[in-house]
């Protein structure tokens, strides 16, 4: 701009002096731009989060530079690379997390890959057909010791850690209907899930670990029962049919229902997994279970029966006043020691305390106070369980007037507890009368019988006469409660029968007693007094049994 | 101009400058505003070449993210995808349509190498005094002025596509970082471009 009225030589001298001047303020920009780029490289290599190696079996569609890592559906990391493990069986898939959870990629988080579900339990990720999978990682709340190596899961997690509620681990003897995603039920409402289904170290146990969702999981008792829904249970009984099903998912996916004792209010909630709770195959079992603590042989007696024990099986029940006390755990023969001797059987006893009412009774404790009890003249005795199948149960009896024989807490391998010696045979006898009688119970026209009834029944039904039925039903009524009326005497009159049965047996002897063995007389009349005396006998005990229990004939003891 | 064997004869030549805005003259000496029109009149524009070189040195830097980031993402239900200028382009040629890969081609990769190549050629030839006839130089001028139009190409299909293109889930389409930056090296380049004042092209000839 100096110079300015001069000729070319100028305007050289002046580009020169222009340049050389002091620098355009435009040189701000290229340097402003430098920064920026120079900070946004900064920026971005200092707020990169952890790169963490995920370890899966299979890569399952998930793709370098596009699958993401989400969190509850947010974006977290993105798999930066995917190559095939050193030893070439598996995956390695390296993620880069986003900065702000890098606190959490600590030894309980948890990554899995999620994918398009469909099975008999669940239908989920259906989303990723379309999107594409994507890798699903959980953490805990609290951060931990930082981690950049991790196994992935093969299958989601049913639930994230951090959810309130509680692991319990269940025992069954086989796996029945219950899978992995399997729904809980209490009271029929959806509480939990199967997370985990797995056998025992030593595979004598099907082993299910369960959640159960927070607050529910306060209604788990230690004397709680659970039990498995698999399907459909179905009843036929003296009050009626009965069918339940826990759920209709439960009908085709199976599930465990649990449930509690009326008196669980004494009793305090479950707040961590401990010894593993057993699983019942049905409600009923669970129900008829309700005092059955894990079987201990601590509480095992062992019984000494001389004689047949034909009919005494295993897990027949032991009976106190009529109530189940313990069941047979083993069944043996005892060989004779020398001749003369007749053999004997050895039943081992497992008796279950609570079901007396002792909750938390040592082995100890408990050995004293069934001695004492023994000492008291407590006795074990076989008793016919049920008539038409003839088996046999143990029955705990007291008898005072045999106080003062105690234990013999010598024995092996347990404790023997005194029996009380029971006519077997007796038993036998009775029972194979009885089935004789019934036997010859005339069924055959008892059948004509009542089909000539029905046929009868038919007729009077089309008849016109069955408008009078009313007042005759009611005097039918008068003379059904005359006939029972009658039946009662004859009942009544039914012991003096038997006296005189007995009696009239005792005559023919005496008859007998004055003729000849040899005369045809003599032979049938003894055979007579012979079949007196059995019918006598056979019906004292039927009496007997009737007076009892009338249901006896058809139900057993 | 230049059809002239003889040096033309320039505005400084006779003390005068003129206002590039409505062509008025003015006194060289004098530093007041065009009193025709009260723009600022200037005989060469002060710091033009550093100005110029300015500026395309941003176009440049600027032209780098351009090409490395996406220009366009495709947001479709059968998956993202994000394609960069290079990228798109064969996307565009594999697709078969190569005349529009042809023309993103040259909008967009070669007019700016091109603007670069040429506003540093010039600048370098002013500030180091190359030896140049003036008439390459105003060819070089006016082609950079009639390229650079074509420049925008680019921006627009993308801005387009964008707006048009917003079905949700089953297929939209989204600007990346990459045409910020590309929009920036074009609008730099421009600016570069504008700052050289093209009066300083021809004063060679006037010294020769």
């Amino acid at each position: 701009m100096t110079n300015s009225t001069r000729g070319p030589a100028s305007s050289r001298i002046e580009r020169a002096a222009n340049l050389s001047a002091r620098l355009s303020l435009a040189w701000l920009l290229p340097l402003a731009a430098l920064l920026f780029a120079g900070w946004i490289l900064w920026s971005s290599y200092t707020d990169r989060g952890p790169l963490v190696e995920i370890t899966f079996d299979k890569a399952g569609g998930v793709t370098a530079g596009e699958t993401r890592v989400r969190r509850n559906d947010v974006d977290v990391g993105r798999v930066e690379s995917v190559r095939l493990a050193n030893d070439l069986n598996s995956v390695v898939v390296s993620v880069r997390m986003d900065p702000q959870v890098a606190p959490h990629m600590d030894e309980n988080t948890r990554f899995w890959i999620v994918n398009a579900r469909i099975n008999t339990t669940e239908v989920s990720g259906l989303s990723t057909l379309l999107s594409g999978s994507y890798i699903e990682v959980d953490w805990d709340e609290s951060p931990g010791t930082r981690q950049s190596d991790f196994i992935g899961l093969d299958e989601p997690p049913l639930t994230t850690r951090g959810t309130p509620g509680l692991r319990l681990t269940l025992n069954a003897d086989e796996a029945g209907y219950i899978y992995v995603g399997s729904p809980v039920f209490l009271r029929q409402i959806e509480v939990g899930r199967v997370e985990r289904r797995r056998l025992s170290d030593d595979a004598t146990k099907v082993l299910f670990d369960i959640f159960i969702e927070a607050p529910h999981h306060r209604n788990v008792y230690p004397q709680t029962r659970f039990y498995g829904v698999s399907g459909i249970e179905g009843r036929v009984d003296s009050t009626g049919a009965m069918v339940r099903v826990e759920s209709i998912a439960a009908l085709f996916t199976g599930g465990i229902a649990f449930e509690n004792p009326e008196h669980i209010t004494v009793s305090t909630p479950v707040t961590n997994s401990r010894k593993p709770y057993k699983l019942f195959g049905s409600r009923t079992e669970a129900r008829n279970s309700l005092f059955d603590g894990e079987d201990d042989i601590r509480f095992r007696f062992q019984a000494e029966f001389s004689g047949s024990v034909k009919g005494l099986r295993v897990d027949a029940p032991i009976e106190y006043n009529g109530v189940k006390v313990g069941t047979v755990a083993s069944v043996e023969a005892d060989l004779p020691g020398a001749p003369g001797e007749t053999g004997s059987a050895k039943a081992v006893l497992q008796f279950q305390p609570a079901r007396f009412g002792l909750e938390d009774i040592t082995p100890e404790l408990w050995h004293e106070f069934v001695g004492k009890l023994v000492d008291n003249g407590l006795r074990a005795r076989l008793t016919t369980g049920n008539l038409l199948t003839g088996s046999l149960i143990v029955e705990m009896i007291n008898k005072p007037e045999l106080a003062g024989d105690p234990i013999d807490f010598t024995t092996e391998p347990y404790a023997s507890l005194p029996v009380l010696a029971t006519d077997v045979e007796a038993v036998t006898a009775d029972i194979e009368t009885l089935i004789k009688n019934l036997s010859e119970l005339p069924l055959d026209s008892l059948v004509s019988a009542a089909t000539e009834l029905l046929r009868e029944a038919r007729t009077l039904v089309a008849s016109p006469q069955l408008a009078t039925l009313p007042a005759q039903i009611s005097s039918s009524m008068s003379s059904i409660a005359n006939a029972a009326a009658r039946v009662e005497t004859a009942s009544a009159s039914l012991p003096a029968m038997v006296s005189s049965l007995t009696a009239a047996s005792r005559n023919a002897n005496e008859v007998l007693e004055g003729l000849s063995p040899d005369s045809e007389i003599y032979i049938e009349l003894s055979a007579t007094a012979r079949e007196l005396r059995t019918a006598a006998k056979s019906i004292a005990a039927f009496a007997e049994l009737l007076e009892e229990n009338p249901n006896a004939l058809f139900t057993g003891r | 101009m230049g059809m002239h064997h003889s040096p033309p004869l320039t505005a400084r030549q006779v003390g005068l400058k003129a206002c590039t805005s409505c062509g008025s003259l003015q006194r060289i000496g004098s530093t007041a505003p065009c009193r025709r029109c009260g723009a600022k009149v200037s005989s060469r524009r002060e710091k033009s070449v550093q100005r110029a070189a300015a500026f395309l040195l941003v176009g440049i830097m600027a032209y780098i993210p351009a090409n490395l980031y996406p220009v366009m993402l495709t947001k479709a239900f059968t998956g993202n995808t994000s394609d960069t200028i290079i990228s798109g382009v064969f996307v565009l040629i594999d697709s078969g349509s190569y005349v529009v890969a042809l023309i993103i081609f040259v909008a967009s990769v070669c007019i700016p190498v091109i603007k670069f190549v040429i506003i540093a050629g010039l600048a370098l030839s002013l500030h180091f005094d190359w030896e140049m006839s003036s008439r390459t130089r105003s060819r070089l001028h006016v082609l950079t002025e009639f390229i650079g139009r074509w420049s925008m190409i680019d921006v627009f299909v993308v801005a387009v596509l964008a707006a048009l293109i917003q079905l949700g889930a089953i297929l939209s389409i989204v600007p990346g970082v990459g045409i910020n930056a590309f929009a920036l090296s074009v609008v730099f380049t421009m600016l570069s471009a504008s700052s050289l004042d093209p009066r300083l092209l021809w004063d060679h000839i006037a010294d020769d």
